[in-house]
């Protein structure tokens, strides 16, 4: 029990980290994708800044319970294991819920393009530390 | 008791003299704001710079003041120019969106600037610098602020003056616009450029 637990607070911290690293690259790389925050689809930072903050514990827990629902089907070493478990993930999960919010919000799709991209990314740190943590 | 009326009689006479005097020195005039005045804003938020303008000046405003020829000195009398927040142009439609929101466009359309004086102004001058002291209105909150413009006298009895001031955003208690969760955000400083147009009316 410990150790899912340390491995979920690993996972979920490392997915904070990458998840506000991303975003400061796609500032970088892409300001013109970025400057659609200032869109007024998108919540002023204030009260509920919190949430944002939390989502990558959400995401950890969510696929901390997947990896040990399911993590017998997936076979071979760690980093095969931890591509299975992003790509599972973004086509399952991902793919479906950003489909959706394009069809629903005003964002462009490169945005989209870079919440899958993170997404993907996040997901394989966290199936990283569940295969070498929680084999 | 006596020489205590002199004295007070005294007094009044130096005072009406000087009051007389300081009349005969001042000429009131007036300044009729041109179409072709205009104002822009540089801003920064982490990600880029921006700049919104308004360049063009729709409202048929006139400056009155009183002008003071010993010391150069001009006094308006309630006069100001009036600029509709909603006409903000940032070009990027998120940038202006977001920027006319910051400023409390929908409560607040307004942004008033009211002129108190300028010093040292004088009706021939090439680029020269004076100092005039303003009232900004932005939000229902008002910042008195000094102001270097530099006074260029056009042909045709016409005035340009240009200037620029920085800004707050937490001067009209205003929040500089922040998104997720403070990740994305505006500097809360920004440039107000103008570039006003007057003609001159006797």
């Amino acid at each position: 029990m410990n150790k899912v637990f340390i491995a979920w607070l690993i996972a979920a911290i490392l997915m904070l980290v990458l998840g506000i690293g991303m975003l400061y690259t796609g500032i970088y790389f892409f300001p013109k994708i970025a400057d659609e925050y200032f869109s007024p689809v998108f919540r002023k930072a204030g009260e509920t800044d919190w949430t944002f903050y939390a989502h990558p514990f959400i995401l950890a827990f969510a696929l901390k319970w997947f990896w040990e629902r399911y993590k017998g089907i997936f076979e071979g070493g760690v980093l095969l294991r931890a591509i299975e478990v992003a790509l599972v993930y973004s086509i399952v999960a991902l793919l479906p819920i950003l489909w959706l919010t394009y069809s629903a919000i005003d964002v462009s799709f490169k945005m989209i393009l870079t919440w899958f991209i993170y997404g993907l990314v996040q997901s394989f740190a966290a199936g990283l530390i569940f295969a070498k943590l929680n084999p | 008791m006596r020489i205590t009326l002199y004295i007070i009689f005294f007094l009044f006479t130096l005072n009406t003299s000087f009051i007389k005097k300081a009349f005969r020195n001042n000429s009131l005039a007036r300044w009729v704001v041109e179409k072709s005045s205009s104002l822009n804003i540089q801003g920064e938020t982490n990600i880029n710079s921006f700049e919104c303008d308004v360049t063009e000046y729709l409202r048929p405003d006139t400056l009155v003041y009183l002008k003071n020829d010993g010391a150069k000195k001009l006094c308006f009398t309630n006069s100001g120019l009036t600029i509709d927040v909603r006409r903000f142009d940032c070009h990027n439609k998120f940038i202006t969106e977001d920027f006319r929101n910051a400023l409390k466009a929908d409560e607040s359309p307004n942004l008033k600037i009211l002129f108190i004086t300028i010093d040292q102004f004088s009706n021939n001058s090439n680029s020269q610098v004076v100092k005039g002291i303003v009232d900004i209105e932005l939000a229902q909150v008002v910042k008195r602020s000094e102001i270097n413009y530099t006074v260029k006298t056009l042909p045709g009895n016409r005035i340009q003056m240009n200037g620029s001031h920085i800004f707050s955003f937490s001067d009209f208690k205003l929040k500089a616009p922040k998104k997720l969760a403070g990740l994305i955000r505006t500097k809360d400083q920004i440039k107000v450029n103008f570039q006003l147009f007057f003609k001159a009316i006797q």
